[in-house]
């Protein structure tokens, strides 16, 4: 305790000078973005049938409620409750309301739903139209035409996605969604490629059973998909990461923050947040304002969920989806 | 009209997406695209997708050479992101071009378009005689590549070239 108010004091007192977090701009303003009020609920989709064994459903939700719990620091007023599972597998405009971690099975150009993983054909016109996206009805990760029928594709490189929905005027946050690209459940016993050709193989343990893997290829390193009591892609370290930017924080240049970008299979240190982290947190959430200071009436958002609302019974219309694929769409 | 009318009364509700990427080779993303082009962007034009409330941009490049394929001579390339009808998406990991820009462009069919390949990974920007990728090299998580290949990054122009044409 005493030790984590030392580290936030620091943190501020880094603030004041010239700190190395950043946070999410938008693009079209300039304006910074923030959580409007102290406590944001997160939910869970847990449809994530090809997790690895160390991520069996309990382990995995505990990774990520230890992902954001870890941004709750004392000297920031920021609380980030678990709200509960969620079937939500969209993201964007038709996301609004709702806060959700998901994990998409893999790339969609290797997804038999999407494309004849025999002949190559396509089989829904979303994988090859850059209007549609795949990903918000298959749970895949949207990626080119020409990663088909590959065994290694650039599009790859991805390992979790943020989209942070809000207004660019006030910089007030609506929404926020959490993609991770994980397994897709085929190829087990194949090895574990960069780019991965199956998706990341994420590992769930509260306490890694090695501590060698801090390089693909190293002792303790997974190197198969479906490999038990290895470590790879740490699910808490990763989502942590994205944690911060579901605040609103950007990319930091600091060695060693979780905000900074860099990682490797095996990493675990970007679970506990560096002084840069808390610095940046505390500065958008100072407990002594009580929140952002964005401004902005709950109205108008209420009005724009609404809206995206009768939007998306509109984009389902235009589509012509049948009943149940509108509800995984909502 | 549904779709304009939300698109109105939303009034800017924009997108900002982060990324965490792992590093891919000049040659892998050249391996990986269907053609890889250097010109100049004649026009950037943002829209609505049909039937969502995504926001896109279309980049129009006029194509000064092709270094892998035959895309002709201008492509219409779409990118994620952009403002349209009072709806802002910024997507961060995405590249953004801008008129008049010379460009080198790694490219993946997307019906009669095209799309970058791997986002800001796929996308450089030529000034002079070197090339930069949009993407700032410390947002790049570094892994082992192929022996002879080289990271995305900024480079000579004449080098980004040789190792594309070079890409088996």
């Amino acid at each position: 305790m005493i030790a984590r108010s030392a580290a936030a004091l620091l943190a501020l007192l880094a603030a004041g000078r010239a700190a190395a977090y950043a946070r999410t701009i938008s693009s079209t303003t300039g304006v910074a973005l923030a959580w409007p009020v102290p406590i944001v609920p997160w939910q869970l989709n847990p449809e994530w049938p090809h997790a690895s064994p160390s991520c069996a459903a309990g382990a995995a939700l505990g990774a990520v409620q230890g992902a954001f719990s870890e941004w709750q620091q004392g000297c920031a007023n920021l609380q980030l409750p678990f709200g509960g599972d969620s079937t939500q597998r969209g993201i964007g405009a038709l996301s609004a309301g709702q806060n959700v971690v998901m994990f998409r099975g893999g790339w969609c150009s290797q997804d038999p739903r999407v494309v004849n993983q025999v002949t190559g054909a396509i089989l829904d016109p979303c994988m090859n139209d850059p209007d549609l996206t795949c990903g918000d009805l298959y749970g895949c990760f949207q990626d080119p035409v020409a990663c088909i029928g590959k065994t290694s594709c650039a599009a790859w490189g991805v390992v979790a996605l943020t989209t942070v929905l809000h207004d660019p005027t006030s910089g007030r946050i609506l929404s926020a969604n959490v993609e991770l690209v994980g397994w897709d459940g085929a190829g087990t016993g194949n090895a574990l490629g960069e780019p991965p050709q199956h998706g990341w193989y994420f590992t769930c343990y509260a306490t890694q059973p090695t501590a060698t893997c801090l390089n693909a290829g190293d002792p303790g390193c997974c190197t198969t998909y479906g490999e038990n009591g290895c470590t790879y892609q740490d699910l808490q370290n990763t989502l942590t990461h994205e944690a911060g930017h579901f605040i609103g924080l950007a990319h930091s240049t600091v060695p060693g923050a979780t905000m900074n970008p860099t990682t490797h299979p095996g990493e675990t240190a970007k679970r506990t947040l560096s002084a840069d982290d808390v610095a940046g947190v505390c500065a958008v959430y100072p407990t002594a304002s009580g929140g952002c200071g964005c401004g902005g009436g709950e109205g108008a958002g209420a009005l724009s969920l609404l809206l995206l609302a009768a939007a998306a019974r509109g984009k389902r219309r235009a589509r012509g989806l049948p009943r149940q694929e509108t509800m995984r769409l909502a | 009209m549904l779709r304009a009318l939300a698109a109105a009364l939303l009034l800017a509700v924009a997108p900002a997406r982060a990324a965490l990427f792992v590093a891919t080779s000049v040659e892998e993303t050249a391996r990986s695209s269907d053609a890889v082009v250097r010109g100049t962007v004649v026009s950037v034009r943002s829209r609505l997708a049909a039937g969502g409330l995504r926001v896109l941009t279309d980049v129009e490049i006029a194509v000064a050479s092709a270094w892998k394929g035959a895309p002709g001579a201008a492509v219409r390339v779409v990118v994620p992101g952009g403002a349209a009808a009072g709806l802002a998406a910024a997507v961060d990991g995405a590249p953004s071009f801008e008129e008049g820009e010379e460009v080198v462009v790694f490219l993946a069919r997307a019906g009669a378009a095209w799309q970058v390949m791997g986002l800001a990974l796929g996308k450089y920007r030529v000034d002079g005689s070197g090339a930069s990728p949009a993407v700032h090299p410390a947002d790049v998580a570094p892994r082992a590549l192929a022996r002879g290949e080289r990271a995305a990054g900024p480079m000579p122009v004449a080098e980004l070239e040789r190792r594309v044409r070079a890409a088996r």
